[in-house]
């Protein structure tokens, strides 16, 4: 069997080749549907590919659509194997755009929709926002998100958070120190020895704009391990375990409990901090 | 685990501590008392991109002359070329192809002229991006010239001069771990190191902003006009770095970081020994028109 066959064969196989439309709007499809498999990836988007990867990412569907006018549409599905992981993924980016209502979560901005259901990430873009391109994009969203038929499930530890206390549009859900340090900079080196197995979020409180990060680990062995290496490296000045005043005149607070590590950046007030913490021990299994 | 980690903790007082230090003394150009071991040349022209966003042909030959003549502190073009290569050289033009925001062909053809005038043979020249490894003259150069547009980049922070030299390895995913921080070990491969004689960092329309990977979108791109030129490629993306965080000032209203921050920059200095990060440390020459030159 040709490459080229072998190609063509596990893009029809592909499941995410029945989400995608011959023709939409007098849209039609331009190329060939291209697949990309695990560090593939790097073939297609180079270095931005580890944001995917970061995430457990497996396969990535490209197509492309053009107008009359030869304008382009370029639709990316991305299986991330887990509702989870595809939750991830969109939360890596968004809090730039509008709420689209497409998917279980959405945003658009100049041209550009995100989504995810179920587990599947998907970015539409077009080339240039015309309203024609507008509603086109907008049109293969819906077309997609109904074509995938079951929703997915959040990350567990979202369950951890109170009802309308911090900033949704800012969350951030992960695994690898990597993605961490985009948004939030803890240190150079992987202090809280983060991986592929360990879950995490970051989101700043409505109140006082500190920074929530809530961290599980596989054991409560690798929690103590990697608690202790963060109080070591992060706070070694601390005269109560824990909890520093840092040099912003703010207070960072931590606690481990079980597989858990709960940190507070930059609470204006120290008793508000571990009031935050307390609150969230209290949601634990 | 390394014994001398950076944690935020350390970036808060240096930030406390500059916003003290900017309340009681000096402006930023008159604070260092570091030595300059770093030159760029900045320059600029108000006619170098018409209204229908072409690029004048006679003015960016002026500018590149003009940036040359003055990096190499000599009286003319030929003279600095002359200085830069040797009848004897191959000589590789590092390009860029991204189809957003290519390597103008207008510059690729420019300096390929003075490269001959200088008396390298033609067939010992050859301009090239993602084909480098295979190509038999940048196997064997001598020289190399790296030039390509400065944008935001989606896992890196920036795609700059430092980030160009990702074709010379034949598996790039290998510098992708943390935001691309190594990339600066690139520049220490054999098959470069110690070869480029000059950069230059097109700055003509820059893209200051990205919501994903491969994204671009006009709107965050605007006529600066410029061209940035020096033979330190950490100080070309540092500087060219100021200009982008100052412009996504000036449009956002506020400081919007870079997301990844573009910290291979530091690390290019740092840890692989290129060149200069630090702007107190680089002296920027500036060339042409300044309106809105945003450093």
């Amino acid at each position: 069997m040709s490459l080229l066959t072998t190609l063509e064969n596990a893009i029809a196989q592909s499941p995410m080749h029945e989400f995608l439309p011959k023709n939409i709007l007098g849209w039609k499809t331009s190329e060939a549907t291209k697949l990309y498999s695990d560090k593939e990836i790097y073939d297609y988007m180079n270095g931005a590919g580890e944001i995917y990867r970061a995430y457990n990412f497996k396969d990535l569907l490209v197509q492309r659509y053009i107008n009359k006018q030869q304008q382009e549409i370029l639709v990316e599905i991305f299986d991330m194997q887990s509702s989870e992981d595809a939750f991830g993924v969109f939360t890596h980016t968004h809090g730039r755009g509008k709420k689209a209502n497409i998917g279980q979560g959405s945003e658009y901005q100049r041209g550009l929709l995100c989504f995810w259901k179920e587990r599947y990430f998907i970015c539409i873009r077009a080339e240039n926002e015309t309203p024609d391109a507008k509603k086109t994009v907008l049109e293969l969203g819906k077309y997609i998100s109904k074509a995938i038929k079951v929703k997915g499930n959040k990350p567990a530890l979202l369950q951890f958070l109170s009802e309308n206390e911090y900033v949704d549009s800012n969350l951030r859900y992960f695994h690898k120190y990597e993605i961490l340090n985009i948004h939030f900079y803890i240190a150079d080196e992987n202090i809280l020895y983060l991986d592929e197995n360990s879950n995490g979020l970051i989101v700043p409180h409505k109140e006082d704009k500190s920074r929530l990060l809530l961290l599980q680990y596989p054991s409560e062995e690798k929690s103590t391990i990697a608690y202790q290496n963060f109080l070591k490296h992060y706070m070694p000045d601390a005269t109560t375990e824990g909890i520093i005043q840092t040099e912003n005149r703010k207070y960072t607070i931590s606690e481990k409990v079980k597989n858990y590590i709960f940190i507070i950046f930059d609470a204006t007030d120290q008793k508000h901090g571990i009031a935050i913490i307390e609150k969230i021990k209290r949601r634990l299994p | 685990m390394s014994d001398t980690i950076i944690t935020r903790r350390e970036f808060l007082q240096k930030t406390t501590a500059a916003a003290l230090a900017a309340t009681v003394t000096l402006p930023f150009e008159m604070k260092s008392e570091n030595p300059i071991k770093s030159k760029v040349l900045l320059i600029r022209h108000q006619d170098v991109i018409d209204k229908r966003g072409q690029i004048n042909e006679i003015v960016i030959r002026q500018m590149l002359d003009e940036s040359v003549t003055k990096l190499l502190d000599v009286k003319n073009p030929t003279e600095a070329w002359k200085i830069l290569v040797k009848p004897t050289d191959i000589v590789g033009i590092k390009s860029n192809v991204w189809r957003y925001l290519p390597t103008p062909e207008e510059i690729e053809i420019n300096i390929r002229r003075q490269i001959i005038n200088a008396s390298v043979k033609e067939q010992n020249i050859a301009i090239d991006d993602r084909g480098v490894l295979d190509n038999p003259i940048f196997q064997k150069a001598t020289v190399l010239i790296n030039m390509r547009p400065f944008r935001t980049h989606n896992w890196s922070g920036v795609g700059g001069c430092i980030k160009n030299y990702v074709m010379f390895t034949p598996k790039p995913s290998d510098y992708h771990s943390d935001s691309c921080a190594d990339l600066g070990a690139l520049w220490n491969l054999p098959i470069v190191k110690g070869k480029t004689r000059l950069n230059i960092l097109v700055m003509l329309t820059p893209q200051f902003h990205c919501l994903g990977p491969h994204h671009f979108d006009k709107e965050y791109t605007w006529a600066y006009n410029g061209l940035l030129v020096g033979h330190d490629p950490v100080a070309l993306d540092s500087v060219g770095l100021k200009i982008i965080e100052m412009k996504r000032r000036l449009y956002f209203k506020e400081d919007l970081p870079l997301r990844p921050s573009a910290k291979h920059i530091v690390v290019a200095e740092k840890k692989h020994k290129i060149g200069i990060s630090d702007l107190n440390k680089i002296e920027i020459i500036k060339l042409g028109w300044m309106k809105d030159a945003l450093i």
